[in-house]
């Protein structure tokens, strides 16, 4: 049951796959609309989602600390006495994972077929989906470390695949470039972090090691080295989920990854693949725990990416970008979470965060939609009455995200500031840090919102608003004409659902009678101790002060963004900083600085001072020689068999000779 | 009876076979070629009865055998050749016959 909950949206990548290669692909092919493929693909999502349910349902019936079903599905390879078995693995924390993946992915794989209703090619676009199910599925089920990085690989794959969708674009062609080649370096962390496991302990599944671990440990037979090996195996691995979950200094490859489908951008690039680092750390917390320094690592890089990246949101004009943004700096929230010791509380944000990014970024599939290819968020303005539903589920998602209490971001979010400030390896700094980023977040989610849907249209209703060679997103044949008009019905439900849920997740955890906490607590252990020195009391401060920095953070961007002549005076008088924001700090041309241009410089010298200059040289002189060897020995071939006769008598009597008399 | 002297057998062999040998040096007509070589083989084999005889080995007279057949082969296949040659380029001469040359 396990492996066919990965091997479903597998089956549904093939059909898909062979039918658009062999039918569709071919010129003349019979090209299938949509609507097939994604009832294929949403079929094949939904039916792993359902064997997810029944996955948690059994688990739920077993006593908790016997929570855990294997498969070994076959022998992959023994080398030795290394043997490495495909096997999967459900316990509390990947049963949620799947869940949550399979449950969104079904909505967007449904929403996917009215955004994608006029694409040229669904066939291999909800082929790509489904492959990208499957591998995000093998990730969160991969019962060995190899496995899992089977499905991080793929996942990284299908992001480049789906970026790349629209290949004809250049930017976007190497958009998905840029976003494959950063995850490969992280990749390189995680390899090397792998094999150190190895090294150190000698096994790579993920049970086994947990319990060499925490035995080894318990039993004080870890020594100093030990513990040195096992901080340098975290923060190889983190340069892993650094690529993967887009972290500074690794992050630049998420905004560009925007130019893929909307949908892609919420499914992969916001809701599931971007989470697989933290997913990756709560997994190994066990090892992570005994590492002080690794966690100081992933949790001041955590909060400086949460940080960082919400200055660059507050001034994005992309409606995806300020989204993507955004989505980098909650990612940052989780790792400040996991880095503080909070595992549960960062994996309860992955999930809350899943709902409402997904529906914003579905949301903001919608309105783009519904806008013609239209993403700048300056020209839009007044949907509100236009695009009742899409407003209406928006309005969740971006209280969700401000952290409005009782929706769902606020108990999450809320819990890893709380921890962050609380735990033993917690500091006021990390608070205060990740409270100003609750307040930017606030503000620059209100901003959007209402500069999308609120205040009076700034766009011309009808006719060639939009340039066709600007077309930001891809599909080119829109039949119908200019006005804005709500999505089709099969984008509006997702949107629905997503937004029920996104009002209602948080209460799976909410603070002290937290039943993820609870649900998770075989894999990570329920860890609500307090540092010495801080008043339990100040909880409820806490909180009371960040609910107060998002409503500050919101009635200003409402005040502000109500009267555009004073943000155009604002920006004026903050040119320099806007400047700098608006850039994203420069650091795409930094690192184009850094170490694009030196290895493009490197590369070109080598391709025309080695590979031209020697290799080619070379080679061709091969050709050149046997060329000329062949020109001089021709004249001997006369055609003549009466002078090859005469050679040959004089050779019989040369060597006749020669035998019988010898050289002398 | 009288026998005749092994030399006598053995340079009358030699001169047929550089006789034949010459002729093809210097022939053009691949059809004289062609006799020229029967030729040389039928020296060579008038050398190996002399010497089976002379050494008592019957060795000899087998690889006559064997020589006589591949030569009517050899004739076959050649004569074959030399009229397909014919056929197309119209002529037998090895002067207007080079086209290795090319």
């Amino acid at each position: 049951m396990l492996a066919l909950i990965a091997l479903l949206p597998l089956i549904g990548f093939a059909i898909n796959g062979l039918w658009y290669v062999a039918v569709q692909a071919p010129p003349g092919g019979k090209k299938a609309g949509a609507t097939v493929s994604g009832v294929i693909a949403t079929t094949a999502i939904g039916g792993s989602f359902v064997l997810s349910l029944l996955v948690f349902l059994r688990l739920k019936g077993m006593p908790a600390e016997a929570r855990v079903i294997e498969q070994v599905v076959f022998d992959w390879m023994t080398i030795g006495d290394f043997n490495l078995e495909m096997v999967f693995r459900a316990d509390p924390l990947s049963s949620i994972f799947t869940l949550f993946i399979t449950g969104v992915a079904t909505l967007i794989h449904l929403y996917s077929i009215g955004y994608m209703g006029h694409d040229a090619t669904p066939g291999k676009f909800f082929a790509y989906l489904n492959l990208f199910s499957f591998s995000m599925l093998m990730l969160v089920l991969g019962g060995s470390l190899p496995i899992l990085f089977l499905g991080w690989e793929g996942v990284g794959l299908c992001s480049y695949l789906l970026i790349g969708y629209w290949y004809a674009d250049m930017d976007k062609a190497s958009a998905g470039k840029k976003a494959f080649i950063v995850n490969r370096i992280g990749d390189f962390g995680f390899l090397l972090g792998m094999f150190m496991i190895y090294d150190k302990f000698g096994t790579l599944d993920l049970l086994a090691l947990r319990d060499t671990v925490l035995q080894s440990s318990s039993a004080g037979l870890l020594l100093a080295a030990d513990l040195t090996a096992i901080t340098t195996i975290c923060i190889l691995l983190f340069v892993g989920c650094m690529g993967k979950s887009a972290q500074i200094p690794l992050y630049v490859w998420l905004p560009d990854a925007m130019a893929g489908p909307t949908p892609v951008s919420a499914l992969i690039h916001a809701a599931t693949m971007v989470t697989s680092g933290i997913y990756l750390v709560a997994r190994l917390n066990f090892m992570y725990s005994l590492s002080p320094t690794a966690l100081t690592v992933v949790a001041v890089v955590g909060v400086v990416t949460a940080f960082f990246a919400a200055t660059i949101a507050l001034v994005q004009r992309d409606i995806k970008k300020v989204l993507a943004y955004s989505t980098v700096s909650q990612l940052g929230y989780m790792f400040l979470g996991c880095g503080v010791g909070a595992y549960s509380a960062g994996v309860s944000h992955v999930i809350t965060h899943a709902f409402f990014k997904a529906l914003l970024f579905l949301g903001a599939g919608s309105v783009i939609h519904g806008m013609h290819e239209e993403q700048d968020i300056m020209k839009m303005g007044g949907l509100k009455s236009k695009m009742k539903w899409t407003y209406l589920t928006f309005a969740a998602g971006w209280l969700a995200i401000a952290g409005i209490p009782p929706f769902s971001g606020f108990f999450s979010k809320d819990e890893i500031l709380w921890r962050s400030f609380s735990a033993e390896h917690g500091s006021f700094l990390f608070w205060l840090l990740g409270a100003v980023t609750a307040v930017m977040t606030a503000f620059y989610m209100t901003r959007l919102f209402s500069l999308t849907f609120l205040g009076s249209p700034r766009f011309k209703e009808q006719g060639e608003h939009h340039g066709h060679s600007t077309h930001p997103d891809g599909h080119h044949e829109h039949g119908h004409g200019g006005a804005v008009h709500e999505s089709p019905m099969t984008m509006v439900f997702p949107l629905q659902v997503l937004a029920v849920l996104s009002v209602i997740g948080g209460f799976m955890a909410i603070p002290h009678m937290s039943w993820l906490d609870h649900w998770l607590e075989p894999v990570i252990p329920v860890d609500h101790g307090v540092a010495a020195g801080v008043a339990p009391a100040m909880e409820w401060v806490l909180m009371a002060l960040s609910v107060a920095g998002a409503a500050a953070g919101i009635f200003f961007a409402f005040k502000l963004y109500a009267d555009l002549a004073k943000v155009e005076k604002l920006k004026q008088r903050w040119a320099g900083v806007h400047k700098l924001l608006e850039n994203k700090w420069y650091v795409d041309e930094l690192y184009e600085a850094l170490f694009v241009r030196p290895i493009y410089t490197l590369s070109v010298a080598l391709w025309k001072g080695f590979d031209t200059a020697v290799i080619d040289r070379v080679v061709l002189g091969f050709g050149r020689v046997s060329e000329w060897s062949g020109q001089t020995v021709r004249v001997v071939q006369t055609g003549s068999i009466h002078l090859y006769a005469f050679v040959l008598l004089i050779g019989i009597i040369a060597t006749a000779g020669y035998l019988l008399y010898g050289l002398a | 009876m009288n026998q005749v002297e092994p030399w006598v057998v053995l340079s009358f062999s030699s001169i047929i076979f550089m006789i034949g040998f010459t002729g093809i040096l210097i022939r053009k007509n691949i059809l004289v070629i062609l006799m020229c070589i029967e030729l040389m083989l039928n020296a060579v084999n008038l050398t190996f009865v002399t010497y089976s005889t002379l050494l008592q080995d019957m060795a000899g007279q087998m690889s006559v055998f064997f020589i006589i057949t591949v030569a009517a082969a050899e004739s076959a296949v050649g004569l074959a050749l030399v009229i397909a040659m014919f056929r197309t380029l119209r002529s037998v001469s090895t002067e207007e016959i080079q086209l290795l040359r090319e």
